[in-house]
């Protein structure tokens, strides 16, 4: 304990309420992690031993991957991971990049129809595009059926476009005056002094656009038709709709598996990938937010 | 973390866009890419009934081990031999070109390299090019093909959720198949003729026939029972014969304490349904609507439906339905009956082959009964699941997906039937006969191809691995229920407003779940009702008589 530096003015902590904020801290911890291990542990069970437990299997009996290797054999969902990991490493570079230029540009004042443009880009938060219209961008583009729909479409945020911004309006000017002065030019204040002083915001952002590219299964649903060039989530998804209730078993040549097993193997796919990206970049999250928040 | 990310549109925005696009294309919009011919066309809703195809059942093929019949599913514990299969479809099928096709799906998508389909297509001579779309995503995906014009040839309807305004789209963009189908001339394409007639009713729109039906048995929603539990709890397997019978029934199997009830309703997003069509039919409420003296009567607006109400009301205040039941998820409740947490709850028919089931379980379905001892009743579902559509094309380009649908749509026990269901000898499958099981390519490749979603075979009870006894369960309710079938008279009629009534309706249904649940009293139910009726019941009353006059004229 004594390692732990302490405020002059803080005495030292009793024993039973360090004991009680533990306890606190173990309960908020169980209640956040409970559900995953539901989850696991429902993946890695038989269809019976689900059966009796009721549905969800906290403890598992037995050890049957047979789930997993249903989903992960045929090569469809790992086709599908490729699919996907490719939009999201390429959509995040555009969108960030584009994001990051435009956010520049629109967070000074001075820059060519600041504020225009701004009023034109803050008016798409507003008033968003139907689903029909916005299909119909995307087909007369040509790009249906073409993975860039999955990308163009969503690439640029506006949300996110404020977040940076509003980082950016925060940087002191004399910072940027001073690098003028200097010699530097708009890139190289762009790229030396504004990007390394960004870099929480720019990590948030980064995140949003790399789950949501993740995590988008609905633009592969309207543009994609040939199911060869599906992403992962709505592969996934059809994993968890095929033990719904409208499947029609009479007829049906194919043994249907222990559903609620496979849906929890999807869940625990679904989520590995964001789970383990999510540490490196939480330390990033407050500071991010936050500042783009209040200033924005 | 909840703020707009790249593709993400909310649900709000998706509905909204929906709406629009069906909208634009109900008005003949620009946006829908109408021409003016279509608009026309739509204003012109038919209104005379061509006759639906004549039923020919094709009676070759190996022999049932449980006869069926036009309504009655035969029952076939175990696949036929490939030596006794026999050849349903005779000359050329296809020429050779692609078609496209729209088709829900529950499957996992085919691998890219899909060798059962070149298999198929090489039986058939023809090229499948198919879009599939998970099950419950059918409605965004169809509006934007529509307003896009991209449309394929050939488009799977789920009779079960038509889209907004389909009679209007059907007649617009789809061929009307009347003069290739319609009675006697469906003799051309004989797997066709071989669908029951029940199937079609659902395909026939504006009085002509529009698709080919995916056929289903006629029945509409069963109560699922465990006949072992409670032949172990009372001695017998369950038949109730009358109200006081079934109540009987309930109280001796429930025990709160063991954690086991009688029945459970189910909720969801239209409200919490108390098994309203097993208990319902049991006091005579009617399917949808009856027609007496001519007129249409919404069931709403019956004593019965406030008798059957009652009574739920009764079982729910004994305590035998499972507590959980307004928010009990399907799923959840087949795996109550599963482990005998609940004893009996209201399931499509299909319910009583689940392969799931655990080995010792057995499951059966309580044979309808009438309240007062009288004949029990079963609401008569659309027997089909889905029908095909074919667009517009040029009379020729139609008699080629005819023969395409009539070779998808070959029977059981027929050498095309086993090829859509196997595939290829030694590479989908293995072994013959009972013992024909499907290698590893043909468990990601037959099903998953999906082309089963534009035509079959009439469906008969037969299952990959055998489950006699839930085969022989499953023919015996359907032979005792046979005659016990109750139509909805409105079938086949189309009411703009009942398509736009779901707020209305849930209203209703509010009330009576907060009746049963005790917090609303008699007099506000049937207040209920009379907001309904006077907010669109009279509307859609009007409409489906101007509809029925039309056609009946």
């Amino acid at each position: 304990m004594s390692t732990i530096r302490r405020p002059v003015w803080a005495g030292k902590p009793k024993p039973v309420v360090l004991a009680l904020k533990g306890v606190a801290v173990l309960f908020l911890l169980a209640l956040i992690l409970f559900p995953f291990l539901i989850v696991f542990s429902t993946s890695v069970s038989d269809n019976d031993d689900i059966t009796a437990a009721g549905g969800y299997v906290v403890w598992p009996k037995s050890f049957n991957l047979s789930a997993y290797s249903q989903i992960l054999s045929g090569g469809i969902v790992t086709r599908a991971i490729v699919v996907t990991a490719l939009v999201t490493l390429i959509g995040t570079a555009i969108s960030v990049t584009s994001t990051v230029l435009a956010a520049w540009a629109l967070s000074r004042p001075g820059s060519l129809f600041q504020r225009p443009l701004l009023t034109f880009v803050l008016v798409t938060f507003l008033f968003t595009p139907g689903l029909i219209p916005l299909y119909l961008v995307v087909k007369q583009l040509g790009l249906v059926n073409n993975y860039w729909a999955l990308i163009l479409p969503s690439a640029f945020s506006v949300f996110n476009l404020v977040v940076v911004r509003g980082f950016m309006m925060g940087i002191p000017k004399e910072l940027i005056d001073s690098a003028k002065m200097d010699g530097a030019g708009e890139w190289r204040v762009l790229w030396r002094i504004v990007l390394p002083l960004s870099r929480a915001v720019i990590a948030v952002v980064t995140l949003f656009y790399a789950v949501g590219y993740w995590n988008a299964f609905f633009n592969a649903l309207l543009y994609i038709n040939d199911s060869t060039k599906w992403t992962l989530q709505l592969v996934l998804r059809t994993y968890v709709l095929q033990g719904s209730s409208l499947v029609s078993g009479v007829g049906d040549t194919t043994i249907h598996p222990a559903a609620q097993s496979v849906q929890m193997a999807v869940v625990m796919i679904a989520i590995a990938p964001i789970a383990l990206a999510y540490p490196f970049v939480q330390r990033h999250l407050t500071k991010g937010v936050l500042t783009g928040a209040v200033k924005g | 973390m909840n703020q707009p990310t790249p593709g993400s549109i909310s649900r709000r925005k998706l509905l909204g866009g929906a709406a629009f696009g069906l909208l634009a294309l109900g008005t003949g919009g620009a946006l829908s890419g109408c021409s003016s011919s279509d608009a026309a066309s739509m204003n012109k809703l038919s209104d005379t009934l061509v006759p639906l195809p004549t039923y020919v059942p094709v009676t070759k093929g190996p022999k049932p081990d449980l006869p069926g019949n036009a309504i009655v599913q035969p029952v076939y514990y175990a696949s036929p031999a490939n030596s006794e299969l026999f050849q349903s479809v005779t000359g050329s099928i296809g020429d050779g070109s692609t078609t496209s096709g729209f088709v829900v799906t529950y499957d996992a998508p085919p691998p890219a390299n899909n060798t059962f389909l070149r298999y198929i297509e090489k039986q058939a001579n023809a090229k499948f090019d198919l879009t599939f779309v998970p099950g419950d995503s059918f409605a965004e995906k169809f509006a934007t093909m529509i307003a896009g014009n991209t449309l394929p040839e050939m488009v799977e309807f789920l009779t079960f959720a038509m889209p907004p305004r389909y009679p209007q789209i059907l007649a617009s963009r789809f061929q009307d198949l009347s003069e290739y189908l319609s009675g006697d001339k469906v003799k051309d394409y004989p797997n066709l003729a071989n669908i029951p007639t029940p199937s079609w009713v659902s395909a026939r729109i504006n009085g002509k026939i529009y698709g080919v039906p995916e056929h289903r048995p006629p029945f509409g929603s069963i109560l699922v029972c465990r006949p072992d539990i409670i032949k172990k709890l009372t001695g017998q397997e369950p038949a109730p014969k009358n109200e006081d019978d079934f109540t009987e029934l309930c109280k001796a199997v429930t025990d709160a304490k063991a954690n086991r009830y009688a029945i459970t309703g189910q909720g969801g997003a239209d409200g919490v349904d108390w098994a309203y069509d097993i208990i319902g039919a049991v006091f005579g409420v009617p399917n949808g609507w009856k027609r007496t003296g001519g007129k249409f009567v919404s069931k709403y607006e019956t004593e019965e439906w406030v008798r059957a109400v009652s009574y739920i009301k009764k079982l729910y205040s004994a305590g035998y339905y499972h507590p959980d039941s307004p928010s009990m998820q399907s799923a959840q409740a087949k795996t109550y009956i599963a482990n005998g947490t609940v004893l009996m709850h209201m399931d499509g028919i299909s319910a009583l082959l689940d392969t799931t089931l655990p080995k010792d379980a057995v499951t059966g379905a309580v044979v309808p009964f009438g309240a007062d001892g009288g004949k029990g009743a079963n609401y008569q579902g659309s027997s089909s699941f889905s029908f095909t559509a074919l667009k517009k094309a040029s009379p020729a380009k139609i008699k080629e997906q005819l023969r395409l649908l009539d070779y998808l749509a070959a029977p059981f026990g027929s050498k095309e039937s086993f090829d859509l269901t196997h595939g290829e000898e030694g590479v989908h499958y293995t072994g013959s006969g009972a013992n024909a099981t499907l290698t590893k390519a043909g468990d990601t490749m037959v099903n998953a191809s999906s082309l089963y979603r534009l035509a079959a075979g009439p469906q008969v009870l037969n299952l990959a691995i055998r489950m006699d006894e839930q085969l022989r369960r499953s023919h015996a309710w359907q032979v005792a229920t046979q005659d016990m079938l109750v139509q909805n008279p409105v079938t086949g009629l189309y009411s703009a407003t009942a398509s736009q009534s779901a707020s209305a309706e849930s209203a209703v249904l509010d009330t009576m779940n907060d009746y049963i649940l005790g917090r609303a009293n008699l007099s506000k139910v049937r207040s209920a009702i009379k907001t309904w009726t006077s907010s669109v019941g009279n509307t859609i009353r009007g409409e489906y008589e101007k509809a029925y006059d039309k056609q009946h004229a």
